[in-house]
């Protein structure tokens, strides 16, 4: 963010923040900084830092303050909190790390394993160019690249991916540099800053700080109003409307719309205040697809731990330790390993269609208005639940663009059919004990594992050229036996146990877990019919189906 | 919350009326109701016969040459024609339509693919702010002076809000929801259901058993709004049992006549035979129910039945029957 700006948005979030929490019905003024106090020193309990003394002080005032002195605290929170947000940026650092270009942007994709940074620091310092692998031998761009770059000129974007893992804000920030735009915003969760080389770049790239331990619904409030003021001001951001790493590896379809919802906001105050210059506002979506994931048994493991109760934060999964991001990447490049990374079509906030010139396109194929959805009487009206449908919908259409870029790799295929071939051997064993205790039948022929990727391969074709789904170069022209190789070395080669390995003419699993997560991406795309089962997932994808077995 | 950057002065709201059946007679009595009430209105609408134009004229509305010439400049426009005609309208209407229009329909019945009224109105214009009127609507009642009933459905309040505006002053009682796809999908569905219930009298089944044919349909009504994202609680509403009790005592209306109808043509062997509308909303409901059911692997076996006995000839009574006979208890689970 230009230094410029910072303080104008920091004003006007405080002023919008203070101004809507009074306004609130039948608010008392004492009992929300109260509320707030609250909610910290419960947070903070049994810590001796600055921030514990703020809120003891805080809590010492309270009792006997007047309305003003009141309102004099709301306002220091309030800003507290979004000085915490807002963060540090250094233009100088943005601009040095912009123009450097390929390999410093490399560097920080590298950035997550200090051990790659020390083995390639000597050429850099050397004046050289770094010898860290590049990264665009497995970073692949593709889809509406040329439409995301001539809307950026026409208004306001906000990028909404598919969050998998804690690499895809650093493969996003690639990509967009690759694609010649700058950094967009970005929430990034508190915890990735501990990384000092990570957090450097992220905070001087656009990141913002998002503490999820804070419960304080002030806290929310004032995050809210942080991006909605960023992107009233022009500044394209990136949201995970999945609002945490898929736990269970399937695609996101029950989406977090927080954060979503200003951009409607952001669109209409600005048609309000008429203050910007650039009122259009875009959505775009985009997926991330990984043949490996990261974190991924982690991952599984709460999903299956917790089942619908997920941890909200994880601080202890891979991309903490370095040396499982060292052997990520390096397996990640000694395997040629593809990352794709897709944006889909754009829409407005009303969930329209967005041409290439930036026009909305309803349903018919005719230009819209935009601004017609925000009227009445012929005003422009600033209405909340009006706001929240419109930004529901827009979270619909995102599920389904999401199922139609996906990218799917051979490890997702091979592991799905193995899955359900699994599934139909052990036909009384339900599907957690089947993940947790194994089946009677724990192994498989060769033969019929290439047998069903084939079949699975023929219906993904036949979707995928309808638009119903992306394939991976080795899915679109290989056949059975290739795809389940491919997979099958990706399996061997990064985590502590194969999700699937083949043992002479059969395969198993000796991590059952993990194969579930690398299934579960085909999740929605119904490949199970055909063999007699049900869904494993429910249909939001955050459990695991009510009955799982045969269908009727 | 709901703001304006201007203080709005009350102005005379434009009001469009697509079709000029009872329905649109219906609307225009209400609107008339409103603006002696207060209301400021102005009535502009489009019939493609005769008599519907009648209809509109003798309602106050002044009547104009094409559907986008009536929709153009309205804030409100009211759809009085039925499910399969929707998918016309829209198409000619989307020349004009403007995403601050409320749209209002009463349709009772789905379009190709099983495709909902308000599907079919976003999917072939800009609109999105689209409101259905249904429950158990008696158009007679207010022909006598009665109040009428309904439920009002729409995702957005501010729809809603214009809908009552619309009625203010009018004998109506209003029951609003957001739940759009619950509403319609009962409206659709109790068509099925009256359409079993006539061929069930025609073929001599008892007064238990039609009644019986009505839960199935609520029941196929809920399984269904499962798939689709409706809330339960709507089939237990005045969209769902709170429309169907009143329904079923005042039973003498279009669907359960033709049941009834091919039911006793079926069984006295009459010579000639019985004219089924071509868009008979609860035979086009049903076709495309098991369509529907199929592919979302839902259970339909009252849409089956009247499918079958409809187009392939199947027995009336054992065919219901059968449906009947399946246990009450695991088709609700």
């Amino acid at each position: 963010m230009r230094a410029a700006d910072k303080e104008r948005i920091l004003t006007d979030v405080i002023s919008h923040v203070v101004e809507q929490q009074l306004a609130r019905p039948a608010a008392r003024l004492d009992e929300m900084v109260a509320d707030s106090i609250y909610h910290e020193l419960r947070r903070l309990k049994g810590e001796h830092t600055d921030e514990s003394a703020f809120w003891g002080e805080l809590k010492r005032g309270v009792g006997q303050a007047s309305e003003r002195e009141l309102q004099s605290t709301l306002r220091r929170i309030t800003r507290r909190y979004a000085e915490e947000i807002c963060g540090r940026f250094d233009e100088r650092v943005y601009d040095a790390v912009t123009r450097a270009g390929e390999p410093v942007m490399g560097l920080l994709l590298n950035a997550f394993s200090p051990k790659r940074l020390v083995e390639g620091l000597p050429h850099l310092l050397a004046g050289g160019l770094p010898t860290l692998p590049s990264v665009d031998r497995n970073i692949v761009v593709q889809g509406a690249t040329d439409t995301l770059h001539r809307l950026r000129q026409r208004g306001t974007i906000v990028l909404v991916p598919t969050h998998v893992s804690h690499m895809d804000a650093i493969v996003v920030g690639w990509a967009l540099w690759k694609m010649g735009l700058p950094p967009f915003l970005y929430g990034a969760g508190l915890n990735l800053f501990s990384n000092p080389v990570l957090g450097f770049f992220m905070r001087n790239l656009g990141a913002y700080t998002v503490d999820r331990r804070k419960t304080d619904p002030l806290y929310k409030a004032v995050l809210k109003e942080y991006a909605q003021a960023t992107l009233e001001n022009g500044y394209d951001n990136i949201f995970f409307p999945g609002g945490t790493r898929s736990r269970s590896g399937a695609l996101e379809k029950k989406l977090k719309l927080g954060l979503m919802g200003t951009g409607v906001a952001a669109y209409t105050r600005n048609l309000l205040t008429r203050k910007a210059t650039r009122e259009r506002l875009f959505i775009v979506p985009a997926t991330l697809s990984f043949q490996l994931v990261l974190e991924a048994e982690t991952l599984i493991d709460d999903f299956l731990q917790e089942q619908g109760k997920s941890r909200y934060i994880i601080t202890d999964d891979e991309a903490t330790k370095p040396r499982r991001v060292a052997d990520f990447f390096t397996q990640l490049f000694s395997l040629d390993s593809k990352i794709s990374f897709t944006v889909g079509r754009p829409m407005d906030p009303f969930g329209n269609d967005v041409d290439d010139d930036g026009n909305s396109i309803d349903r018919s194929g005719r230009v819209v208005d935009p601004r017609s959805y925000v009227m009445r009487n012929g005003e422009v009206v600033v209405d909340a639940q009006r706001d929240a449908e419109f930004t529901r919908e827009v979270g619909e259409r995102l599920t389904e663009a999401y199922a139609r870029d996906t990218v799917l790799q051979a490890t997702h295929v091979c592991a799905h059919a193995a899955l359900l071939l699994l599934r139909l051997k052990n036909p009384q064993t339900d599907l957690m004990r089947l993940l947790r205790a194994g089946g009677r039948v724990d192994d498989l022929p060769l033969s019929e594992l290439y047998a069903e990727v084939d079949r699975q391969l023929v219906e993904l074709r036949g979707l995928a050229a309808r638009g119903g789904v992306r394939l991976a170069p080795a899915l679109q022209s290989g056949g059975a036996d290739d795809v389940v190789t491919e997979a099958l070395r990706h399996f061997a080669s990064y985590h502590k146990a194969a999700a699937l390995q083949r043992v002479g003419d059969r395969v198993s699993s000796a991590e059952r877990g993990l194969l579930f997560y690398y299934s579960n991406r085909l999740e929605g795309f119904r490949l199970e019919r055909a063999l007699g089962l049900r869904p494993a997932l429910a249909p939001d994808h955050r459990s695991i189906a009510l009955n799982s077995g045969r269908s009727a | 919350m709901t703001t304006t950057n201007a203080t709005s002065m009350a102005r005379t709201r434009r009001v469009a009326i697509l079709g000029g059946g009872r329905l649109a007679y219906g609307a225009l009595g209400m609107v008339r109701a409103a603006v002696a009430a207060g209301s400021r209105f102005s009535l502009q609408g489009f019939g493609r016969s005769a008599a519907a134009r009648a209809v509109l004229r003798d309602g106050g509305a002044v009547v104009v040459d094409s559907i986008a010439a009536a929709v153009d400049g309205a804030d409100l426009v009211v759809v009085c024609v039925p499910a399969l005609a929707l998918h016309d309208v829209v198409a000619e209407a989307a020349a004009t339509a403007t995403g601050d229009q409320v749209v209002l329909h009463a349709a009772r019945g789905v379009g190709a693919g099983f495709a909902l009224p308000h599907q079919v109105l976003r999917g072939g214009s800009c609109w999105k702010k689209i409101v259905v009127i249904g429950g158990p609507i008696y158009l007679d009642d207010a022909g006598s002076g009665r109040i009428l009933n309904a439920a009002i459905a729409s995702r957005f309040d501010e729809a809603l809000t214009a809908v009552r505006g619309l009625v203010k002053g009018a004998p109506i009682r209003l029951s609003a929801t957001h739940d759009i796809v619950g509403v319609e999908l009962w409206g659709a569905l109790s068509n099925v259901g009256h359409l079993a219930t006539g061929l069930a009298a025609g073929a001599g089944l008892s007064e238990t058993d039609q009644g019986l044919l009505h839960v199935r349909a609520l029941l196929e009504a809920g399984r269904f709004g499962r798939a689709l994202g409706a809330e339960p609680a709507t089939f237990s509403g005045l969209a769902g049992v709170g429309d169907l009790i009143p329904r079923r005592v005042s039973s003498q209306k279009m669907h359960r006549d033709v049941g009834f109808a091919i039911a006793t043509h079926a069984t006295t062997g009459g010579d000639t035979d019985v004219d089924i509308p071509v868009d008979l909303e609860g035979a086009v409901t049903a076709r495309e129910g098991v369509a529907f059911a199929r592919r979302q692997q839902v259970d339909a076996p009252l849409m089956r039945a009247v499918v079958a006995i409809l187009d392939e000839g199947a027995s009336v009574g054992s065919t219901l029957r059968e449906v009947l006979d399946t246990d009450l208890g695991l088709q609700a689970a």
